[in-house]
């Protein structure tokens, strides 16, 4: 067998193994294992299974990853997503499908200060979903807005998956979080186009109620003190270039969990939770990484991915083509798969070759374009049926909300995302514009 | 016959989670003093253009001990990501024998990785391996990560015991 029938096996095997369930992160350290073995024999699959782990998981760059969901799970704990949504719905609950807009808003707040998409989701469905349950929102608007909203956590800068795309491909994460802002905020007014739209055609599905007085309103706009001063701590800080992302997200942590304590929500008994809470999001991350890293070191070996890139590189198609067929790719994987293991397991493959293409743009914008599409095309697989992670911990939170109805609900923002994703291929100033003024 | 009440592999399942818990908040309360220090860092840096020697080697040394404290909590609770969708239609009872059957790949990846761990354990031990400004040890990274995975191992190992003893799972999955 030729090391690329090798690959070519290793890649079957992954998916045959990931289709009978095995935990993703078992079966890519399993296909991986055996690759290493059938190339190497055992002696350098043993010497990489005695310290890689430790190697991998003790770096200053991937520290940032647990720092960062410790202060979005302080931030959920500190009640901070419940003032978001309060403020926002202050000033536009009013309008037709208001409460839906508040949560959108007050998820784009929270993921401001959060870079993970299921804390996002399930901390603003806590207070979200029976307020606009209460007000007589129907189930399916009510969980599709939770669900669309819960990425914002990870399309806004802080983001987990940024930050793994940076790692794997050497880019600089300040850069890409800039990158992504501009993008983000496209989001968040698709999430809002998508609303209006929805509650136009349905507006039985989402009664109006009465204007709050402009002394209220104002009132709630104290609530966003403490979330305001936290993501001016911190982001000033990075993007201002005071401190690094990885020392950002330590004054993140520490502050976000000291203004918990202050605000009395955060006690020994809040404390275990939030680790607990910390522990399994973070562990589920790092055991994938690990997984992905076996794989990709044993694929490595088989060099498809140079192959992959050079055929790549070679076809004479228009990169355009190309890239509409990655987009169309990762969302058909997105369906099935998590975003996180999309990204570790082909980032690695096809970043080199996408790098070889010619779209006539400096290599670090396109290796920033790049970075943010690819987070909005994994991230749009985080509320596609049937796999979509969102769309299920939003249906453990709704158990009355029939799956049909959540995914009723949730496709008018994957419209909104189809057409956001068309707008970025088609313009990648979007991306890196912002990098290139800000640090010119 | 079956024996009524909960059966030993269940009960086993449940002292161990506890400790799972255990580790996890020490992970935790690890990861939170290294944010501390760091912060206590920056500030000095910011006002007194001082700073902590070395708060990258902590947080870096910190942040790896504590991911691997918190493996076998995740495991306890089930928590790692599988692709659910191809399998959603098959019989309960089939399901529950994949499960079985990939607990067990589990407990033995997980115990072959501990295994090699305690060698590299064991030579960052010998050769005492540290860190270059502040000589932290790096065993200790190597005996968190034994811990991590020998826990995880033994995790699976009770859900698969638990499974073939036929006690119903309480699946600690939010679904």
């Amino acid at each position: 067998m030729s090391p690329a029938e090798t690959g070519g096996v290793m890649i079957a095997g992954l998916v045959v193994l990931m289709v009978l369930r095995m935990p993703i992160f078992l079966a890519m350290a399993a296909a991986g294992a055996a690759g290493y073995l059938w190339l190497g024999g055992p002696a350098p699959l043993l010497a990489y299974l005695k310290s890689s782990v430790v190697s991998l998981f003790v770096s200053y760059d991937y520290s940032i990853v647990p720092l960062f969901l410790m202060m979005g799970h302080f931030a959920g704990r500190a009640g901070i997503s419940a003032d978001l949504f309060a403020a926002a719905n202050a000033w536009v609950g009013h309008r037709r499908g208001g409460l839906a807009m508040s949560t959108v808003l007050g998820c784009g707040a929270f993921g401001a200060i959060c870079g993970s998409s299921i804390a996002t989701a399930t901390t603003m469905a806590a207070v979200a979903l029976p307020e606009m349950r209460k007000h007589g929102y129907s189930g399916a608007l009510a969980s599709g807005t939770l669900a669309a909203g819960g990425t914002l956590g990870i399309l806004i800068p802080p983001s987990i998956i940024l930050i793994i795309y940076a790692i794997l491909t050497e880019q600089n994460v300040v850069k890409l979080f800039v990158a992504a802002v501009v993008p983000a905020m496209l989001a968040v007014a698709g999430y809002l186009l998508a609303i209006a739209v929805y509650v136009r055609l349905f507006p039985a599905e989402a009664p109006t109620r009465g204007r709050l007085p402009l002394a209220e309103r104002l009132r709630s706009l104290r609530r966003v003190v403490p979330a305001l001063a936290i993501f001016a701590v911190v982001f000033v800080g990075i993007y201002g270039g005071f401190f690094t992302p990885t020392e950002g997200a330590a004054i993140g942590a520490v502050v976000t969990g000291g203004y918990a304590v202050l605000s009395g929500r955060l006690g020994l008994r809040g404390f275990v939770e939030t680790s607990l809470e910390t522990a399994t999001a973070t562990a589920f991350i790092f055991a994938i990484v690990f997984g992905a890293d076996l794989f990709n070191v044993a694929l490595a070996l088989t060099r498809v991915p140079q192959q992959m890139a050079e055929w790549i590189g070679g076809v004479a198609i228009t990169p355009y083509a190309i890239l509409a067929a990655l987009v169309l790719i990762y969302l058909l994987l997105g369906c099935v798969m998590d975003s996180l293991s999309m990204i570790l397991l082909t980032i690695p493959i096809i970043f080199p070759a996408f790098m070889a293409l010619d779209f006539g743009l400096a290599t670090e914008a396109q290796a920033l374009w790049f970075g943010i599409l690819t987070l909005i095309v994994v991230e749009i697989g985080m509320i596609t049926p049937p796999m979509g992670l969102n769309l299920f911990v939003i249906s453990a939170l709704a158990r009355d909300v029939p799956n049909a109805m959540i995914y009723r609900g949730v496709s008018p923002f994957i419209a909104a995302e189809i057409v956001r994703v068309g707008l970025i291929t088609a313009f990648p100033s979007l991306s890196y514009w912002l990098v290139r003024t800000f640090y010119s | 016959m079956r024996v009524p009440g909960p059966s030993i592999a269940a009960r086993t399942h449940e002292t161990a989670s506890r400790i799972a818990v255990v580790l996890a908040v020490l992970g935790a309360v690890l990861l939170l003093a290294a944010a501390v220090i760091v912060a206590y860092s920056v500030l000095l840096r910011i006002v007194a253009s001082g700073q902590v020697k070395g708060d990258f080697e902590i947080v870096a040394v910190a942040s790896g001990i504590a991911i691997l404290l918190f493996l076998p909590y995740c495991q306890a609770m089930h928590a790692h990501v599988t692709v659910d969708v191809f399998t959603g239609w098959l019989p309960r009872a089939v399901l529950r024998w994949i499960e079985a059957l990939w607990s067990l790949a589990l407990a033995v990846a997980a115990a072959a990785l501990a295994w090699r761990l305690s060698v590299g354990l064991e030579e960052a031990w010998r050769r005492n391996d540290v860190t270059m400004m502040l000589h932290l040890p790096l065993y200790a990274a190597y005996a968190a990560a034994v811990i991590g995975f020998a826990g995880t191992s033994i995790l699976a190992l009770l859900d698969l015991l638990e499974a073939l003893s036929q006690s119903p799972r309480r699946n600690g999955r939010a679904r």
